[in-house]
């Protein structure tokens, strides 16, 4: 029982000797800087020190409140995010759907493009023309109309 | 001052009046879409009374009552109007196909309106005299009328109409390839005259062109004159239909081997 006692107070004493040696240093090192900004502090007249205190008081609140702000903005994911779409690579084929390995000085004449280019189009009209009106084919109508069984 | 504030306005409202009514006739003009669409609503429309007119037949028959008889008589008249509005709109629907065909000269769309108004006129008159009809076979008289007139006139200007719709579609793209072929033409005078490329062999393909372009015109000229022979004829009309768009089709075909041998031209001249 009494060993037990001994015990707990060995455990209990060590703490506050590692706590306070802690603090002393805390104390050694920022005593000092803590002096001077007192005396720093007290130096500057009664009113200004008034304004200041409220300057940095609002300017607390506002930074509380950026950060409030930001943490709820992620959390509901509005953030606007920039999409990049991905860069597409075509190659496009000549007009002409063929490549000319020799071409003469007439390849790139724009009387020979011209007509090059209503040939294209010409072709792409006849392949889409539909010779018979298959939407405007005659109605089928009843033309026996009797009354006998 | 009242009275100058009141003329303004009357003015203005008069302007805007004229800018509505003019855009109002805009939105009327009448074109094929247009009677197309006027066609469809009455096919659907004689589809519907006529299923009615066949179910009033049916009763009639079976019970041989006068409200069966007059039910009849009511779905009969109904239906009769609905096939001469249909065939009335459906020729009107051609008329506009025609009108508004680039390949046709006016001097064929003239030969078709000919043909067409005075089928319009008909079956306008025949639905004027059909309320004045008292009996079923009175209905029955004059469905057979229109049945002749459907048979030996209104069927061939139908298939007629058509045939030539598609002659004058092959004609306008043949026309444009004659411009490309004489613009290109143009480009050979003008390619021989430098005299710094040799294009003599591209005359034997210019020989080649031209002759498909006559065969191509031929095909046309046969699918008008199996048109021709079939009004002779008591044969299917659909049959004579079929052959005379079975030669546009050729005519088609030979348009599209002309082209080719313009882009191998083309082909020729861009490369050394």
């Amino acid at each position: 029982m009494n060993g037990n006692n001994i015990n707990q107070q060995v455990t209990e004493n060590n703490n506050p000797v590692v706590n306070q040696t802690f603090k002393t240093k805390v104390i050694y090192v920022f005593q000092p800087v803590i002096n001077k900004l007192k005396s720093v502090w007290l130096k500057i007249p009664e009113r200004l020190r008034k304004v200041l205190c409220i300057v940095s008081i609002v300017f607390a609140v506002l930074l509380f409140l950026m950060i409030i702000l930001s943490i709820v903005l992620k959390s509901r994911g509005k953030v606007p995010v920039e999409v990049k779409p991905t860069p597409v690579v075509s190659f496009e084929p000549p007009p002409s759907g063929e490549v000319i390995t020799n071409p003469s000085r007439y390849a790139t004449d724009p009387g020979v493009l011209k007509i090059e280019e209503d040939l294209r189009n010409l072709e792409k009209e006849l392949d889409s023309l539909q010779v018979n009106e298959v939407n405007l084919l005659p109605p089928r109508l009843d033309f026996d109309i009797n009354f006998d069984k | 001052m009242y009275n100058v504030k009141m003329r303004v306005i009357l003015v203005i409202a008069f302007c805007i009046g004229i800018v509505f009514s003019g855009r109002s006739v805009k939105a009327e003009e009448f074109d094929y879409q247009q009677a197309y669409k006027d066609y469809q609503y009455n096919y659907s429309l004689y589809s519907r009374l006529h299923d009615e007119y066949r179910l009033s037949r049916a009763r009639y028959l079976q019970y041989k009552t006068l409200v069966s008889e007059d039910e009849a008589k009511k779905a009969t008249l109904a239906m009769l109007e609905a096939r001469d509005d249909t065939i009335r709109t459906y020729l009107t629907a051609l008329r506009l196909r025609v009108m508004e065909n680039p390949g046709l000269s006016d001097s064929e769309k003239e030969s078709v309106f000919g043909r067409i108004d005075p089928e319009v006129k008909y079956y306008e008159e025949h639905k004027e005299k059909l309320s004045s009809a008292g009996s079923l076979k009175d209905f029955s008289k004059d469905s057979d009328k229109a049945k002749e007139q459907y048979k030996f006139s209104t069927e061939n200007v139908f298939y007629n109409s058509l045939v030539n719709i598609s002659v004058g579609n092959t004609a306008y793209k043949r026309k444009q390839t004659e411009e490309v072929i004489s613009n290109l033409r143009s480009k050979i005078t003008e390619i021989k005259s430098a005299g710094d490329k040799d294009v003599s062999v591209i005359d034997g393909f210019f020989v080649e062109i031209d002759n498909k372009l006559a065969r191509s015109r031929d095909k046309e000229i046969a699918a008008v004159d199996v048109m021709i022979k079939s009004e002779k004829s008591t044969k299917n009309k659909v049959d004579y239909y079929n052959e005379a768009v079975g030669s546009v089709q050729q005519s088609y075909l030979y348009l599209k081997e002309s082209v080719s041998y313009l882009k191998e031209i083309v082909r020729l001249i861009k490369t050394k």
